[in-house]
């Protein structure tokens, strides 16, 4: 199960290797993972400085930078559905240039900020949809205690790479909690990418009763799925 | 390649309702990308969108990412722009308010200055009317002589159209 993920995930950024988040003694923390230096810090602060003196470049360097972690690996993880990812994605970079001025610099970066807008509006969608599980409890509750991880002037992909670590590990840990028939079907449709047909021989049942575990695996996964 | 038979396997479960089976079904039809756009069940919904959040976790889109991020940054630096403009004709409009507030009211404090109609007073000196003998004729009676001062002062007050002469 977690050999399928990371190889899921180092197909799809075959650049950067993926570090096992069970394996942390061999790997260090993750935080550590990240890259940070005096000069890149200077720069985040002269852009931000520079976006709130008015200078539209400035805005648009700083928020193309971040915003593709911020999508990537934080907002579309936990929505799912593409179309509302972006209206949050939007939502928190409008919030973002609104509240600009107010955001004072405490050595961490914008990301952090930015971040907790996101986390913020999805917990306010999430709550919208009425669809208040254990997962938005847990996802508000992290909301609240989350230590921003980054440091200012880190590198985008590396910040992509430790949030979508982040990401990876909530799917486990949820995952871990499923019977293994159930994450089996997960795994070969969703993981795997199969097509039902494969996916039901596989387990040797029928196509209709391979959508039926598929669909009370998801079930149970969204019980299981906290966000962070 | 033969089909396994359609008996439910009592280790996946209680054997499924037909409501549940239908609802399997329309999850299947769903994670179909074509169908993403089909009004769902809110439970439906909801277990599918847990499928997407499991589907962008493991196997992001890089074109899909790249697309919503650059349409999202547009609209926020556009944002600033209306905002930046909007902040300076707000400040405009209200130094113009001000500027005009403070014109017209400099113009109207001089204007007031030259025609300021000062009520005239309505007493009058006792010698005017009262320290007069008392004739036998109509215009000796101190009260008549009084309401003709009275009548000549507001008249010349009004016919000069301005203050009362001292």
């Amino acid at each position: 199960m977690r050999s399928s993920l990371v190889l899921a995930v180092a197909l799809t950024f075959p650049a950067f290797p993926v570090i096992p988040l069970w394996e942390p003694a061999k790997y260090g923390p993750a935080r550590h993972a990240v890259v940070t230096g005096d000069a890149a810090s200077a720069e985040e602060r002269a852009l931000i400085e520079a976006a709130q003196q008015g200078d539209h470049d400035a805005l648009r360097s700083l928020l193309e930078r971040l915003s593709r972690p911020l999508y990537a690996a934080v907002i579309l993880p936990r929505i799912g559905n593409r179309v509302d990812a972006e209206d949050v994605l939007r939502d928190t970079l409008s919030r973002a240039v609104e509240k600009l001025n107010t955001f004072r610099w405490t050595g961490v970066g914008f990301y952090p900020w930015l971040r907790q807008i996101a986390m913020r509006l999805i917990i306010d969608r999430a709550r919208s949809k009425a669809r208040r599980t254990r997962a938005e409890d847990e996802m508000e509750r992290q909301a609240g205690v989350l230590q921003p991880l980054h440091h200012a002037g880190a590198l985008e992909m590396l910040i992509e790479q430790q949030e979508r670590s982040v990401a990876l590990r909530m799917l486990e840990e949820a995952m871990d909690t499923l019977s293994d028939r159930y994450r089996q079907a997960v795994e070969l449709r969703l993981l795997q990418e199969r097509p039902r047909e494969e996916c039901a021989t596989e387990m040797g049942v029928t196509v209709n009763n391979f959508d039926v575990i598929l669909h009370r695996a998801l079930a149970a996964l969204r019980k299981a799925y906290g966000v962070r | 390649m033969s089909q396994p038979p359609d008996d439910w396997n009592p280790e996946d479960g209680p054997p499924p309702t037909a409501d549940e089976r239908e609802d399997a079904r329309t999850l299947a039809d769903a994670l179909v990308s074509s169908a993403h756009t089909r009004a769902l069940d809110p439970d439906v919904e909801a277990v599918r969108d847990v499928a997407l959040r499991v589907r962008e976790t493991a196997h992001p889109d890089p074109d899909h990412v790249r697309g919503a991020v650059h349409t999202a940054v547009d609209d926020a630096v556009r944002q600033a722009g209306q905002r930046k403009w909007r902040t300076r004709w707000t400040l405009v409009a209200v130094s113009a308010a001000a500027a005009t507030a403070l014109g017209v009211g400099g113009a109207q404090y001089a204007w007031r200055g030259d025609v300021t109609v000062h009520r005239p007073s309505i007493s009058r000196p006792g010698s005017d009317a009262f320290d007069q003998p008392v004739g036998t004729n109509p215009g000796s009676d101190p009260i008549a002589r009084l309401t003709d001062t009275r009548m000549r002062s507001y008249r010349d007050v009004f016919l000069r159209g301005g203050r009362r002469a001292p």
